[in-house]
């Protein structure tokens, strides 16, 4: 299967030189070798052998065999400036150390200046080769961290940030009522899970992972989100492609069930304690956290709760001997294509934060393979229909809700465009720009 | 007491936003997004998670760009906790 490219003639790197298919040639190629980031999307259909420059801006991809999401993958390929990247090699690092804290690319922004840990100051490319959508787009802006919600909802009220992106539901629902704020509301394809590892320990045993999630309380979650929410209805997101409606198969709160379950598991008094990780000073995991307290101690089961920093969630998730038991997860489907959503659950995602529940059932496996290289839509849609119902009953996770996706900014801030695709507070600043009438004096 | 409390926090709440967090340099105005999550590289083949991708779609392009676009959800809007309809 080949894909064949034309790129524009007037694109430029930050630098002022070209954007060719040399430097796609360059990215696709990179990516593949460091077999990191967003290569896992195309390691097993795309060889560095299979990329042709046709000529300076026409690049070309030979796949190994067909894959169907190949498209919808490519918008996470950036395209890279070979020259900068190359002339900071270090030790064949493929520049590395080097980008870490440098950028080679042609975007709308380029970087001004940053603190590690503190902010980004990203600053308008003036001349930018797409052009600007507005006239009066953001000069830039500054990405700075603020980890606790409570502080973030304060930084904007107080005039610190402009735009929040962190804060708990219901102060989303005062900011909403706050003159001078708006919050953006939209139906997003994030879901929101507690992955259970099903591979050591009490919940590798199916029947304890189907007690607890007929022991949790579901409707808990549209409770805390404030009803900005609604509960999964299959493990795909509700209205992505290839979502099934397995309403009436969903684990819903029933003691009764979740008691029989831990009776078939050898344990019917329960009498063991599991972790739940959850993201340090994420409110609504923990107050999450605490709901699963509550309901699986009707089963006699301990839950402990442990905040952690993302990363070192990240880090002892990746192996099946470390991942906690129970663990709370958002998940964006990162390229519109099914195969995003399956992929959680095929080993091969060892390692990646949306397979911390370890989870393999041959046949699953298979089938997300199958339809990897299926062109025939009609043919895959069955294959994922048969994936999420086989997900469904081996229940690696509570199956939880999607939220809906909301931010608050200040008025003066307009041009926010929404994407499902982006991940959980994700903004393109490329159309955001400044109402001039509402902008208050500095 | 409890009723002037519950006043009082009203009216914070209800006050107009007075500072302006916006920097001005040379006519241009930069808008700060407070965001949860750091971000520690720059390279777009090493690592991805929302911050990164924030950063990443602001500096770098790619052959294609995901536009799937969603209505918003006014308030009180009837579509609020129902789910889309399946593509």
């Amino acid at each position: 299967m080949t894909w064949t490219f034309y790129l524009v003639k007037n694109a430029k790197f930050h630098n002022g030189d070209p954007v060719t298919a040399e430097a796609v040639k360059f990215s696709f190629e990179r990516t593949l070798k460091l077999k990191k980031g967003p290569a896992w999307m195309l390691l097993n259909v795309l060889d560095p052998e299979g990329i042709e420059v046709v000529d300076d801006y026409t690049i070309r991809f030979h796949l190994k065999k067909p894959y169907a999401p190949f498209a919808a993958a490519v918008p996470w390929w950036y395209i890279m400036n070979p020259n900068q990247v190359m002339a900071h090699e270090e030790n064949g690092d493929y520049g590395q150390a080097w980008l870490r804290d440098h950028e080679a690319g042609s975007g709308p922004f380029k970087i001004r200046e940053w603190k590690s840990g503190e902010y980004y100051w990203l600053e308008a490319v003036d001349d930018y080769w797409k052009g600007w959508p507005h006239p009066d787009h953001i000069g830039g802006y500054i990405f700075k961290l603020i980890r606790e919600a409570a502080t973030q909802k304060q930084a904007l009220l107080t005039g610190e940030i402009d735009i929040a992106e962190g804060v708990t539901p219901e102060d989303f629902d005062i900011l909403a009522q706050t003159p001078g704020i708006y919050v953006p509301e939209y139906r997003g394809w994030t879901t929101f899970g507690i992955k259970m590892n099903t591979k050591k320990g009490y919940t590798a045993n199916p029947m304890i992972r189907k007690a607890i999630c007929y022991a949790f309380d579901y409707d808990a979650l549209i409770d805390i989100y404030g009803g900005h929410a609604i509960l999964e209805t299959s493990p795909f997101p509700t209205g992505f492609k290839g979502y099934v409606d397995l309403s009436e198969w969903m684990y819903r709160q029933d003691l009764d069930k979740a008691k029989q379950y831990m009776a078939m598991a050898g344990y019917p008094e329960g009498g063991f304690e599991l972790e739940y990780v959850y993201v340090a000073g994420l409110e609504e995991e923990r107050q999450i956290g605490l709901v699963l307290q509550s309901c699986l101690a009707e089963i006699g089961i301990k839950v402990k709760l442990v905040p952690l920093i993302w990363p070192e969630m990240v880090a002892r998730g990746a192996k099946a001997e470390t991942a906690p038991d129970l663990v709370a997860v958002f998940v964006t489907p990162v390229m519109n294509d099914p195969d995003a959503v399956a992929i959680q659950y095929h080993p091969m995602s060892e390692g990646a934060y949306y397979y911390m529940h370890h989870y393999e059932n041959p046949r699953v496996t298979a089938l997300v393979d199958k339809a990897r290289v299926t062109v025939d839509w009609e043919e895959r849609a069955k294959m994922y229909d048969e994936i999420q119902r086989i997900i469904l009953y081996d229940a690696p996770e509570i199956f939880g809700m999607l939220y809906n996706r909301r931010w608050a900014l200040r008025e003066y801030v307009q041009g926010f465009k929404f994407c499902p695709m982006r991940m959980t507070s994700e903004i393109d600043m490329y159309y955001l720009y400044i109402d001039k009438e509402k902008l208050p004096p500095k | 007491m409890k009723r002037f409390l519950v006043g009082v926090a009203a009216l914070v709440v209800l006050l107009p936003v007075l500072a302006q967090a916006y920097e001005v340099i040379d006519g241009k105005i930069y808008v700060v997004f407070g965001a949860r999550q750091p971000v520690f590289t720059l390279d777009p083949s090493v690592h991805y998670d929302w911050s990164h991708r924030q950063i990443f779609q602001s500096v770098y392009d790619a052959l294609l760009k995901s536009l799937v676009i969603l209505p918003n959800l006014p308030p009180g809007s009837p579509n609020v906790g129902k789910p889309l309809p399946t593509l």
